[in-house]
């Protein structure tokens, strides 16, 4: 099996602090990967330097066979890397269909020319993607939201609008920053499964930072623990359960007895 | 009567380029969530660049110094003037749109407002100084020169047109996908970065089309009037255009041009003809300008989407059946189970 | 040579002037973390309650200064509790907020306006003759006005290095929710934030004054750019990148003053504005997450 992402000495400090201190791992093509660890471990932060938000001090990021640590933000999208945020960010002042239509990239319409000369062929372009995306929207649950402004979601609605959205976008791999926050266990259920038939069905690749073991049990095949910027373990849950320095890095709490259960 | 027919006309020419610059600043605030602070430039750019590239080079002998002087017939030198606040719009995109908070662009746009202001002023070799040009060229100069009514209408007349063109550009632009794009980085820029599209590419557009359409307001204006200097063109003049905006509707075409006619004709032509205080002349405009900065802060306050908000984007659709209309486990999915927490 | 240093010395009163309204403006931004675009009008609040104190009511000069100084920070706080903070609750967005801001400068110029009209004055105090100080010459008002902002600077650091206030208005700065969740009465900051900025306008606004001697109620409107060039350049929120801004904008704008028009001046300024978003937005001292 390949890597499409591959993490390589990375390094990122702001002024002083060293948030990222030379992180190492890979994901796997297909695979579902879990980035877990205590706050503060710097996961947020790595996941927004694969994304492009953060820049990068020293080390390589490797996408798909392409070096992409250079490379402005919307170019690693384009090349089908996405990523969603910790705390939803939808655009709400656009409806739920909107949401989905804006992120498809090489609409004809999104050249001046066409927009404005060529209505007729953006236009027909357009009914196909509504389509499309109405098939996301209803098996997100969503369909019949779909006309109402994403603002007036409910914060679980939110999530899986984040979800759906990055969907539509075609990504060979999703960036999931802590997707079930704040979400009711039955959501988180329903949330997994989506991941995990995306997953199943069109064999999506993700990097999941979760706090949720359970949910990490459940559909991650590879787990990564990150603590104080650096990569501490990797293996499956099983494994890393046995294994004393990810147990001392949790320091132990509740999440020391959980990782320990 | 004929005073009268005349008064009407300049009333509809007024309507119409504000609402071209409304227009345009909805294509870049509305929109893109672009805050130019400073509309009422790219209005005096176009006016500007249009005078000296239509009038005959300037004659030191009269005092009046301004810069070309190329005498260009008049469509051409329209041309020229909208060029040029297009490329006005340009370079201060280049400098504030990539990867700056929206405050920056806002100062830069202010910054540069005040500069092109006094450098116009001061330096007289420019655009005349203060005393600003006049004796502009107009279309149709033989029937501006002897009936100035009929000048008027045939002026209303293609004011009118257009504004419609410029409407229907707006429109046009709106419901696609490049619209699309724009309205989506006014509501989070990164999110749209992060889903691939080049943000900085999308914003310029926006913020050179808007600049543009200014622009094409600004050649009309100086076209029907034949004259411009640095009193026309105050910072007040950025806050009409503003306040319609906002009150009429950001984000809706018609709610842009109502809101110009309310603010710009009603409110403004309104309060022109209150009788001046003697003793002190500018209590009646400084008093017009405190409203319209109320009205700019308390739409936001009451409506900040304005008399006519942005209306809900509709598509045409097949019939889908809806994979959770039925089950109970959806629909409480969709309702109950996914509440703030 | 001779020319050069000269004009170094009136980098220096710049300098000092574009000091006071830097940090006043930086310290607000940092806080609130919205640019106000009414600032400029503050400083003509300061410039002409003092022309009220000392011409009009005939009160002594100094304590005018003080007067108008503390008032332009009553001005600034109520415009904050009354106009500025129902916004900011109601989490409007940055937009709105810098729409408001922009729309209260209207206001405010304006209102001044009819109270003082359109015309020049001037405060009732003599000219003193200059004072030649090593190869810098400095009239009176000059040096009064370089010790103003030195004393200013120096209170502003040990308010924010030792008092209470400070130290909670720098942790705001960093980041709001954080302060806010250990105990911070954010209210209380951001109150007192905006009548430190307000004074510190004011003050900026009255020796403005001292130093063009001929004043009208939009002088300070011209100057809001070149204080948004100093902050920028020192690196927007940075009270001390704010003070080195000031600085340095104060010293080259004058000091282009030996190769090109004063008339020039802000153009220059304006210049180091543009040189900085497009070389480096972030300024000299950055602020993490404020660019």
């Amino acid at each position: 099996m390949s890597n499409i992402l591959a993490i390589s000495d990375v390094h990122v400090a702001f002024g002083g602090l060293k948030a990222i201190d030379g992180c190492t791992f890979e994901v796997e093509k297909g695979t579902i990967t879990a980035l877990i660890g205590p706050n503060g471990a710097g996961k947020s932060t790595m996941v927004g330097s694969i994304a492009g938000a953060v820049s990068l001090t020293s080390g390589s990021i490797t996408f798909d066979g392409q070096e992409i640590s250079h490379l402005p933000t919307y170019r690693r999208a384009q090349g089908g890397l996405i990523r969603t945020y910790q705390i939803s960010r939808e655009f709400g002042g656009m409806t739920v269909l909107e949401n989905l239509l804006v992120v498809r990239l090489g609409q004809s319409g999104e050249s001046l020319i066409n927009a404005v000369f060529r209505p007729k062929k953006s236009k027909t372009e357009t009914n196909a993607l509504v389509g499309e995306a109405n098939e996301i929207l209803n098996t997100f649950g969503l369909y019949r939201l779909r006309n109402e402004y994403a603002s007036n979601l409910s914060g679980g609605q939110k999530r899986l609008l984040e979800l759906s959205r990055a969907v539509m976008a075609k990504p060979k791999m999703l960036l999931l920053d802590e997707p079930m926050a704040g979400v009711t266990p039955a959501l988180i259920e329903i949330l997994g499964q989506h991941l995990l038939d995306l997953n199943k069905g069109s064999g999506m690749s993700m990097l999941l930072v979760e706090h949720n073991l359970e949910v990490v049990d459940k559909i991650c095949s590879r787990v990564v623990v990150m603590a104080t910027g650096k990569r501490l373990a990797e293996g499956t849950l099983a494994e890393l359960r046995s294994n004393r320095d990810v147990v001392e890095a949790y320091l132990g709490g509740e999440v020391h007895e959980r990782i320990g259960s | 009567m004929s005073i009268f027919l005349g008064y009407v006309a300049t009333i509809l020419v007024t309507l119409f380029t504000y609402n071209i610059f409304t227009l345009g600043l909805n294509i870049q605030f509305g929109y893109a969530g672009i805050l130019n602070f400073t509309v009422i430039t790219f209005m005096a750019m176009g006016a500007y660049f249009y005078a000296v590239f239509v009038m005959p080079p300037a004659n030191a002998s009269n005092q009046v110094f301004y810069i070309l002087g190329l005498h260009w017939p008049w469509p051409l030198a329209s041309i020229a003037g909208i060029v040029a606040s297009g490329i006005l719009g340009y370079l201060i995109g280049l400098i504030a749109l990539k990867r700056l908070r929206s405050d920056y662009l806002a100062i830069v746009t202010l910054a540069t407002g005040t500069l092109l202001y006094g450098l116009s002023g001061d330096q007289n070799k420019l655009f005349d100084g203060w005393a600003g040009l006049f004796s502009v060229n107009q279309p149709f100069q033989s029937v501006a020169n002897n009936h100035p009514n009929t000048f008027s209408w045939i002026f209303v007349v293609i004011s009118g047109v257009v504004m419609l063109i410029v409407w229907w550009f707006a429109n046009q632009l709106y419901s696609s996908p490049l619209g699309r794009s724009m309205r989506a980085i006014r509501e989070d820029q990164d999110v749209v970065d992060a889903f691939g599209k080049n943000t900085f590419k999308v914003r310029m557009m926006a913020m050179v089309i808007g600049s543009t359409i200014v622009g094409i307001g600004g050649v009309l204006t100086i076209q029907y009037i034949g004259a411009l200097s640095p009193a026309g063109w105050t910072t007040g003049e950025t806050f009409v255009v503003w306040a319609a905006l906002l009150v009429g509707g950001r984000g809706n075409n018609i709610g842009a041009m109502l809101g110009s006619l309310l603010v710009a004709v009603i409110f403004n032509e309104g309060t022109r003809y209150i009788p001046q205080v003697a003793s002190s002349p500018n209590l009646v405009p400084d008093l017009r300008n405190i409203i319209i900065g109320s009205l700019v802060i308390l739409s936001i306050w009451f409506r900040p989407q304005g008399v006519l908000p942005e209306r809900k984007a509709k598509f045409f659709e097949l019939p889908l059946k809806d994979k959770y209309a039925q089950t109970f486990g959806g629909v409480s999915a969709n309702q109950e189970l996914a509440t703030e927490v | 040579m001779k020319l050069f240093l000269l004009t170094l010395g009136f980098g220096f009163v710049s300098a000092s002037i574009y000091a006071l309204l830097s940090v006043g403006l930086s310290l607000q931004f940092g806080v609130t973390n919205f640019v106000n675009f009414a600032y400029g009008a503050y400083l003509g609040v300061g410039m002409l309650l003092t022309y009220t104190f000392s011409a009009t009511l005939g009160l002594p000069f100094w304590l005018s200064i003080v007067l108008a100084t503390i008032g332009t920070g009553i001005v600034s706080m109520l415009i904050s509790e009354f106009i500025l903070s129902p916004f900011v609750k109601r989490r409007k967005s940055l937009f709105y907020m810098l729409i408001v801001t922009f729309g209260l400068s209207l206001i405010l110029d304006n209102v001044l306006q009819i109270i003082y009209g359109v015309g020049f004055n001037e405060y009732p105090i003599g000219q003193s003759s200059p004072v030649t100080i090593g190869p810098f010459s400095f009239t009176g008002n000059q040096l009064i006005i370089i010790a103003i902002a030195g004393i200013v600077m120096i209170g502003v650091h040990l308010l924010l290095s030792r008092s209470r206030l400070g130290k909670a208005m720098r942790a705001m700065s960093d980041n709001a929710d954080l302060a806010r969740a250990s105990g911070i009465d954010t209210n209380m900051v951001t109150r007192w934030t905006w009548f430190i900025s307000g004074a510190l306008a004011g003050l900026g606004g009255i020796v403005l004054a001292l130093n063009i001697v001929s004043f009208q109620t939009t002088s300070g409107d011209a100057l809001l750019f070149v204080i948004f060039a100093a902050v920028i350049l020192g690196g927007i929120g940075q009270t001390y990148g704010a003070m080195l801004g000031a600085l340095i904008i104060g010293v080259v704008t004058e000091v282009s003053t030996v190769f090109i028009s004063s008339a020039y001046k802000q153009d220059i300024a304006f210049l180091v504005l543009v040189i900085m978003l497009l070389v480096r937005p972030q300024g000299l001292i950055p602020a993490k997450g404020k660019a």
